[in-house]
């Protein structure tokens, strides 16, 4: 007898015992790997369009510190850093270098003007949002600002005429037609082109000064935004008749119009306190003062002509009186009080007739190139002045008044990006 | 003896195939575990792809739509109707932080600042920013028929809000400063997911435009002005 021992197929049996187990326990391991290879780049794809949102508000942040720096540039004439929030989270942080030469490290090249000094800065501005920073920086050459009267005095554009005395101390100057029939004791210049002046007996004499011209007089421009900025002004109805409730419905905002039509008074005063006013007409009634009480006031007058403003309001682009008007200024200072007139652009002989004062003084600085003027008593007026056409039907006295006023910076500089650039934010320079 | 040797026998197979039984069984719990693992780890992946690929492209769309905004003349910057309030109660919606101010329309640009408010610039004649809602699509893959107005197909669907409104800066109330009107423009652009899924945040891209100063004379543009690139001099460009 033998005995029983196990068969080789028992031996192999027992040896695949667990084996099912082994190869179950392999395959969980490759399938948690899987698991986590696609969770892992599931974050990582969670976190990229996380990092590309947070990139681009930080990069629209840091933008902004560039924007911000540059106008208080140009409102001051100088910074040197802040920092400010966006509201979403994003923050801004930009600091102003100025630069010494071309080797001074900024984007951009280096500016250059053979007829003046250019001043040059260097903006960076660093946005932040969730951790992630972009910066930019921006390189801005400072330039004299442009006056924006061109005239120390009196400058009608297209022609002037008077037919009575004038007399002041001021530069006055056209580039076209100037008409005298009378007597001109103006002290300054009288800046005319050739064929262009008319004197009646010689009338610029002693102290007026005729002076040729050989070119035209370069008209700076108001920034077309300046009215759009001044309409979102909302000093509009601001101003107050000085009966109280008198004139409580003379304003109506839908066309921007203050008109004095049925209080019945005659030269009365309406109150105007400082700041930004924007009217497509001003109709102010019989004999009325506009009387300035605090300062500056700046006054738009708009017209139909600027592309969709003043439509369906008649009239309109217009400051007028049935019998005249004033506009008094305590302060002394001209430039207190500006006013502003959008007249007809391009218009050469025939420019709206948009400002005509009666037998009235005021300082104020004047700018109405593309409208004309037509007193028609005597008028007396401190300050500066552009205007269309002026027709002085009476006598004219002008006293120039100098002022720093310049085409939209109120800083002597302006400032001008020249280039500007992303940079590696890890990076100390673009 | 041999009956004896063949019942042992007999119980020693019946032991190993109730032991196969028993792996066996755990090898499916395991394995159905695991796949059960597998498919909800899959789901919540593509889930988090799918809310990552939205957001990425949110932010794209916002960030081209600022720029388009930002590229317009300063005077066009501006909204070319009034943007309307659709809701009073959903935080998510950007319209919810509009609001009635006098005779205009005023934009709260921190919503978690209720004092934030600004004026929405619109002008109906110059105005080139739509406010929105302007539907943007990502058709799925291999799918023709997703349009802005037939969605039913698109992968991805976003409405897009932006608003323009006036900022009067800090510096302005300085002594010696004088601003005439606002500052600057703050162009706001919101991005929300008008489809299924997450996120369902907007996501909020804002920034500034200032003016140009003088108008058209720009200095740097005229003759008399050059830029120095090394040691040559060139016309300036920007």
């Amino acid at each position: 007898m033998h005995a029983l021992t196990p068969t080789p197929e028992r031996g192999s049996r027992r040896g695949e015992s667990g084996f099912i187990m082994v190869i179950t326990i392999l395959t969980m391991v490759i399938v948690l790997g899987l698991i986590a290879a696609v969770s892992t780049s599931a974050i990582h794809l969670s976190s990229t369009g996380d990092r590309t949102d947070h990139s681009a508000q930080a990069l629209a942040a840091a933008q902004a510190g560039a924007q911000v720096a540059l106008f208080r540039l140009n409102q001051t004439g100088g910074a040197t850093g802040a920092t400010g929030a966006m509201g979403n989270g994003a923050a801004y942080s930009y600091t102003v270098s100025s630069l010494s030469s071309s080797s001074s490290p900024c984007t951009g090249l280096w500016v250059e003007n053979s007829s003046e000094s250019v001043g040059q800065d260097c903006i960076a501005s660093t946005g932040t949002q969730d951790g992630v920073t972009e910066k930019v920086e921006t390189r801005v050459a400072g330039f004299n600002a442009t006056p924006l009267f061109p005239i120390n005095g009196l400058f009608a554009v297209n022609g002037f005429s008077a037919a009575d005395t004038v007399s002041g101390t001021m530069t006055l100057a056209s580039n076209g037609p100037l008409d005298f029939t009378n007597t001109i004791t103006m002290v300054g210049n009288l800046e005319y082109r050739t064929g262009d002046l008319s004197e009646t007996n010689n009338a610029c004499n002693t102290n007026c000064v005729p002076d040729l011209i050989s070119s035209a007089i370069s008209l700076p421009s108001v920034p077309a935004t300046a009215w759009s900025a001044a309409k979102a002004s909302n000093n509009d109805s601001a101003i107050s008749w000085n009966s109280g409730s008198g004139c409580n419905s003379c304003f109506t905002v839908s066309s921007s119009s203050y008109t004095v039509t049925s209080n019945g008074a005659n030269s009365q005063t309406i109150s105007m306190p400082a700041g930004t006013y924007y009217y497509c007409n001003l109709s102010l009634g019989n004999g009325t003062t506009l009387k300035t009480t605090s300062w500056p006031v700046k006054i738009y007058i708009d017209s139909s002509y600027d592309s969709g403003a003043c439509s369906g309001v008649s009239p309109n682009g217009t400051i007028s009186g049935s019998n005249g008007f004033a506009i008094a200024n305590s302060s002394g200072t001209a430039s207190n009080v500006q006013v502003y007139f959008y007249g007809e652009p391009g218009c050469t002989n025939s420019c709206p007739n948009d400002f005509s004062p009666n037998s009235q003084s005021m300082t104020a600085d004047i700018w109405a190139p593309y409208s004309s003027a037509d007193p028609g008593g005597a008028f007396t007026m401190t300050g500066d002045m552009v205007v269309g056409y002026l027709t002085a039907q009476n006598t004219l006295t002008f006293n120039y008044q100098s002022n720093t006023l310049t085409t939209g910076s109120s800083s002597s500089t302006a400032y001008y990006p020249t280039a500007d650039a992303i940079c590696d934010a890890s990076g100390s320079s673009c | 003896m041999i009956a004896a040797l063949l019942s042992r026998g007999r119980r020693r197979l019946a032991g190993e195939r109730g032991l196969t039984l028993v792996e066996v069984l755990m090898s499916v719990l395991l394995l159905v575990t695991g796949l059960l693992g597998v498919f909800d780890a899959f789901s919540a992946s593509g889930q988090s792809i799918g809310a990552a690929e939205r957001t990425a492209a949110m932010a794209q769309v916002a960030q081209n739509e600022l720029q388009s905004v930002e590229a317009l003349p300063y005077a066009d910057i501006e909204d070319s109707s009034t943007p309307a309030k659709t809701t009073t109660t959903d935080t998510t919606n950007p319209t919810y932080y509009l609001s009635t101010c006098g005779s205009s329309t005023c934009y709260q640009w921190n919503p978690s600042s209720s004092t934030s408010t600004e004026t929405v610039d619109v002008s109906t004649a110059a105005g080139k920013v739509p406010p929105g809602p302007t539907t943007v699509v990502v058709p799925a893959p291999n799918t023709s028929s997703c349009t802005t107005s037939s969605t039913s197909s698109c992968n991805i669907i976003l409405s897009v809000y932006v608003f323009v409104t006036e900022t009067t800066d800090s510096v302005c109330s300085q002594t010696g400063v004088t601003c005439s009107g606002f500052s600057y423009k703050r162009i706001t652009v919101a991005v929300k997911n008008a489809g299924n899924g997450t996120p369902k945040n907007p996501i909020y891209l804002s920034s500034f435009v200032t003016n140009k100063v003088g108008g058209s004379s720009n200095p740097l543009t005229s003759g008399s002005t050059t830029c120095l690139d090394g040691t040559t001099s060139v016309s300036c460009t920007h």
